[in-house]
């Protein structure tokens, strides 16, 4: 009886730990929140480390998959060995990267930002400007946000590889069944071109039981990169455009009401998200990264690749098809207004021109974001939208996942619109508490004015010199 | 003169414990005396976190921060949240603790399988509090299986709608706290109930005491140190609640009711992390919760330490010392 207990409670603690074991493993599919990965064979290489801070797992990709596959960068992928510092939630990675900022164990030789604190980290002492990494660019060449987005005192700070221009994703099946059209351009001008032809259109699509939008939270770029000015101004003083905020939230409220958004509730970058890109959902706000980076993978049903550690079968190449899942349904237009969405800027730090990594670091730089030939390449292979218009001019193609449209002609148009009047470096503090109220306002546990209130309130908490 | 010299070499034998328990010591001043003491003297400044400050600027600004942090509703909400779910969690937590310690110790009973149900109870503490804050935070999201059951029994009428109510979710937490930490206590008090002598159950089953007197005149009176331990401990790291609400209200994961479940140690964090870092404003409200968590540990150690045995030790002590006076007198 003793060693029988003994046993089922040794072998009940081993499921115990080997189940925490996986727990901690990384899942491709969900935001895994931090970790280290190298793609170093060791220390016996005797490669320098170069230590890359970045919040996506698009950055890994990009130079292990580009810029050291391409038999250009070889002397570098010889020198060199990557790390990357990985922390997915925005706030925790600003803390992380800055704080490695100030070391020099293990600090960022280069790092990336979101555009919600691209601002910051460009502030920051420790951050090489492009002139001491010895990068030259013409600047008449870019989208003039790209470059601004990063400027101080006219310095240029960092760079970006993309440019973000916001567009609507809509079903294109869904549109020609209820909507009796599927042309990008009649949808654009008869149904999505103002926000009350959005709403008329979400009439129609509920009467036959389709929501037009998965979250609350969906709208909110569309509208907020609309305000008159930021969140505050240059003395810190809050100068909210209330009048485009509540615009905001009693527009999206009076979908919520009327049933028309799936969840009320904040769902980007959730599983519930993700699956409503498969089925029942009409359009998307999404932009130029969001169509290869979100949609692509998470529009397919079937997947036949190879299982993955946990079993899971992966996406083949061949699952990229028509008709699996939404593949292929999918149309791009301007919609209602133009706004963008994130964007990932390139920064070196000091650290990498006192380690002596800041070759490689340029070169990343001005492989991604500077060179025009490497840039084209790696915009056509992924489908994303660079930040140089003399790029994009030699960009067309016809995307099959949205029905063999293309969708640089509606980004090319709207990129030039772009209005980054609106961002400052605290936007991952007010946006987030912006995000809390307008859930908040949708579900009925706040009114309006104590949510818009709150965004001042909560922002003030976490920002205590605001005035 | 005899025995001091005789008090000196007792002492030179004993000087080595020193420095075995040296270690402790320093760490103890290193980690917690210098940071406590920083973080008093660091709460009257306006100091920003060294990577947004690496100059380490800062002025005084007297008790600025400390007034800023009373007034703020987001301190005032942590301030009642914190209290209010570790109670939930800690009164159902103690009572089952108690009946499942009690059960395993009564030799009347004589549980079967005692080894294999102690380990099933104390297996979700050993899980980490992230793991089980998601896991929760997927059963009750829109689609998550409390969801779905929630409105296959009508308790929600728009299946749109998350959970909205504050005490719902200040409900998962508490639930989660104690569903974590019953095994725990359960074996603390274990330890407890097998310390006592077992002639007091066998003289009081021999008197004829039924098993429910017999708990409550000898098994609770005597486990009390061990309960006031549990409630002491619990009570401290309750008010430093963290993990689970964080998890399950803040970031990306903001759930509807993250208002209703942030915690004190949360809004330390939000600020300090988050914003313009401000470490000063930070360390205001960190000695708020230093001030609380002391005055709440001594209110209860007092509430629960046996008072009459104190006063007749004092009384002992006092007769002692007189006896001896007299004793001195007569000298």
């Amino acid at each position: 009886m003793n060693k029988l207990k003994r046993v089922l409670s040794g072998t009940l603690a081993l499921a115990m730990a080997a189940s925490m074991m996986t727990a901690c493993g990384k899942d491709d599919s969900s935001a895994g929140n931090g970790g280290t990965t190298s793609n170093g064979g060791g220390d016996a290489s005797g490669k320098q480390t170069v230590h890359v801070y970045t919040f996506t797992d698009e950055t890994q990709t990009m130079i292990d998959k580009y810029f050291l596959a391409d038999e250009k960068n070889k002397e570098f992928a010889d020198k060199y060995q990557f790390e990357y510092h990985l922390t997915s939630d925005a706030n925790d990675f600003i803390a992380a990267c800055e704080a490695a900022l100030t070391k020099t164990e293990e600090a960022p030789d280069l790092f990336v930002a979101d555009a919600d604190y691209a601002q910051r980290f460009a502030e920051n002492a420790k951050t090489a400007s492009l002139a001491d990494l010895g990068i030259e660019i013409n600047e008449a060449d870019y989208y003039a946000y790209t470059l601004d987005f990063t400027t101080v005192n006219g310095t240029r700070m960092g760079l970006s590889h993309q440019a973000a221009p916001g567009a609507v994703v809509y079903r294109t099946d869904y549109a020609e069944k209820y909507l009796g059209t599927k042309d990008p351009a009649k949808v654009q001008s008869d149904f999505m071109s103002s926000w009350d032809k959005f709403k008329s259109t979400a009439d129609t699509l509920k009467e036959n039981g389709v929501y037009m939008i998965s979250g609350v939270d969906e709208l909110k770029r569309c509208f907020m990169n609309n305000r008159a000015n930021a969140w505050v101004d240059a003395d810190l003083n809050y100068t909210p455009d209330e009048a485009k905020i509540k615009e905001l939230f009693e527009y999206t409220k009076k979908l919520a009401d009327d049933g028309e958004v799936h969840y009320i509730d904040k769902t980007q970058w959730t599983a519930n998200w993700f699956t409503d890109m498969q089925d029942g959902v009409f359009c998307f706000f999404g932009c130029t990264w969001f169509l290869h980076y979100n949609l692509r993978d998470n529009c397919i049903t079937s997947k036949t690749g190879d299982k993955d550690k946990d079993g899971k079968p992966t996406i083949a190449e061949s699952d990229y098809k028509v008709g699996n899942g939404s593949y292929g349904l999918w149309g791009v237009i301007q919609g209602p207004e133009p706004y963008f969405w994130g964007g990932t800027w390139w920064f070196g730090s000091k650290q990498c021109i006192d380690d002596g990594s800041k070759d490689v670091v340029k070169a990343i730089i001005e492989y991604f974001c500077v060179n025009d030939d490497s840039m084209k390449a790696y915009m056509e292979a992924t489908g994303d939208f660079p930040s140089k218009k003399t790029v994009a001019s030699q960009l067309s193609t016809s995307n099959d996942m949205i029905g063999g449209q293309d969708h640089y002609e509606i980004f090319k148009a709207s990129a030039e619109n772009v209005n980054v009047g609106t961002c400052c470096k605290y936007d991952a503090t007010f946006n987030g508490n912006t995000d809390a109220a307008l859930a908040s306002y949708c579900t009925g546990a706040m009114t309006l004015d104590e949510a818009i209130q709150s965004i001042y309130k909560e922002s003030k908490v976490k920002i205590p010199e605001l005035k | 003169m005899a025995s001091s010299f005789k008090t000196r070499a007792k002492l030179e034998k004993n000087h080595f414990g020193y420095i075995f328990i040296a270690p402790f010591f320093i760490t103890y001043f290193v980690f917690q005396i210098i940071p406590l003491i920083n973080t008093f003297y660091y709460s009257l400044t306006d100091i920003k976190a060294w990577y947004v400050n690496p100059e380490m600027n800062y002025k005084f600004v007297g008790f600025d921060m400390f007034k800023m942090v009373l007034t703020e509703d987001a301190f005032k909400r942590a301030f009642v949240n914190t209290p209010v779910m570790w109670i939930m969690g800690f009164i159902p937590q103690l009572l089952i603790a108690l009946l499942l310690a009690s059960w395993f110790t009564n030799e009347k009973i004589r549980v079967k399988g005692q080894g294999f149900f102690k380990v099933v109870f104390y297996m979700p503490n050993i899980m980490t509090a992230t793991t089980i804050g998601l896991l929760f935070l997927a059963f009750i999201r829109p689609n998550g299986f409390i969801h779905n059951f929630a409105i296959a029994v009508g308790y929600l009428k728009n299946p749109q709608m998350p959970f909205v109510s504050g005490w719902f979710g200040r409900g998962v937490v508490a639930f989660i706290n104690f569903w974590m930490w019953y095994g725990q206590t359960m074996i603390v008090l274990i330890a407890g109930i097998m310390g006592i002598n077992p002639s007091f159950f066998e003289a009081a089953s021999i008197d004829g005491a039924s098993g429910w007197q017999s708990f409550w005149r000898i098994t609770l009176p005597l486990i009390r140190p061990i309960m006031t331990y549990s409630l002491v401990t619990s009570l401290i790291g309750g008010f430093q609640m963290f993990d689970v609400p964080n998890m399950m209200g803040n970031g990306d994961n903001a759930a509807l009711f993250r208002f209703d479940i942030q915690t004190i140690v949360m809004y330390i964090k939000g600020i300090a992390t988050e914003g313009s870092n401000s470490i000063g404003k930070a360390c205001a409200a960190s000695v708020f919760l230093f001030l609380i968590t002391a005055v709440c540990s001594s209110v209860l150690f007092y509430l629960t330490s046996d008072r009459a045995e104190a006063k007749a030790k004092r009384l002992e002590k006092k007769r002692a010392k007189e006896a001896a006076l007299q004793e001195g007198g007569d000298l």
